[in-house]
């Protein structure tokens, strides 16, 4: 059953394989008389509470690694944004116009970004071994604290709608470090 | 037995459940025994986390059993308590039991 081995795939980024695999043969054994539904809510919700065991059980670990990484997303971030108003700067200053919004403006800077945040999710995987996923889990945590905070440290338009379209940018950009962090679990995974 | 780690309720719960069941503690049957014996069942994410970490913490081990077609050719983990995890549910039934000396509970005589 192909199902099985997404499963498999799922357990195995927040525990060992055989027991990720032993796992998942009970849930294959018990799932004929409850269903599909039950299946995946059982994976799910095993991963989901596997993962947050990662982070409670080395909170103050992971959070040093988490923060670890937002400073290295901060300055990188910085540096992105200083970089790009030089080019603004000398472009205008040689009476050239560059359109903000253009395509190759936009790959541009979201390809540095991109790849910035890969590179954040395999340095938590590699920082926190065996506790990868967790680590990007407190990562993303402290990232969406630190939006908050600087909401209303620097308040732009601050209200419900602004608070949900922080949430849902910083979960659009958490997504490459979680690739970046499944990345580094199974490099991991392939070194023992 | 001094040094023997304290224990959750569920913790507990689990530990029992595995003495009961002898060589045939596994996922499902430690579910199974823990719905027939306490008339809840365990949540999957809670009984396999505590699995996995009483087993980091020494109180339990495992050993894996042969691959059958009916898990999709996946093995049972069977799972035994060590003398660490038979101290540490001892102790704690101990606790549980001098708390309920004297103390009149309907259905349960103690005193």
């Amino acid at each position: 059953m192909h199902r099985t081995h997404i499963a498999e795939w799922i357990l195995g980024l927040v525990t060992s394989r055989d027991r990720a695999a032993s796992t998942v043969g009970d849930l294959v054994e018990e799932a004929s008389p409850r269903g599909v539904v039950w299946f995946w809510s059982g994976i799910l919700r095993i991963a989901a509470s596997l993962l947050w065991r990662g982070v409670a059980e080395n909170p103050l670990r992971l959070a040093g690694v988490a923060f670890i990484g937002l400073a290295v997303d901060v300055l990188a971030s910085l540096l992105v944004a200083t970089l790009s108003g030089l080019v603004f700067f000398f472009a205008a200053r040689s009476g050239h116009q560059l359109q903000g919004n253009s395509v190759w403006w936009t790959i541009g800077l979201d390809a540095p970004t991109l790849f910035l945040s890969l590179w954040i999710g395999r340095m938590l995987a590699r920082w926190a071994p065996g506790g990868e996923l967790s680590a990007c889990l407190a990562y993303g945590i402290l990232g969406s604290l630190f939006s908050l905070v600087m909401m209303f440290v620097a308040p732009g338009g601050l209200g419900n709608s602004a608070l949900i379209r922080v949430f849902l940018s910083d979960l659009l950009q958490r997504t490459p470090v979680l690739a970046g962090a499944v990345w580094g679990r199974h490099r991991t995974l392939a070194a023992r | 037995m001094a040094g023997a780690p304290s224990l959750g309720e569920f913790e507990q719960v689990v530990l029992l459940a595995i003495l009961r069941l002898g060589e045939n503690a596994y996922g499902v049957t430690i579910g199974a025994e823990i719905t027939a014996c306490t008339g809840r069942e365990p949540a999957p994410g809670a009984l396999y986390t505590t699995l996995e970490r009483m087993e980091d913490k020494g109180l339990i081990s495992s050993r894996l059993g042969d691959p059958t077609p009916q898990r999709g050719g996946r093995a049972k983990r069977y799972f035994i308590l060590n003398s660490k995890g038979l101290a540490a549910i001892t102790r704690a039934q101990q606790s549980y039991r001098r708390l309920l000396e004297g103390c009149e509970l309907p259905g349960l005589n103690y005193a």
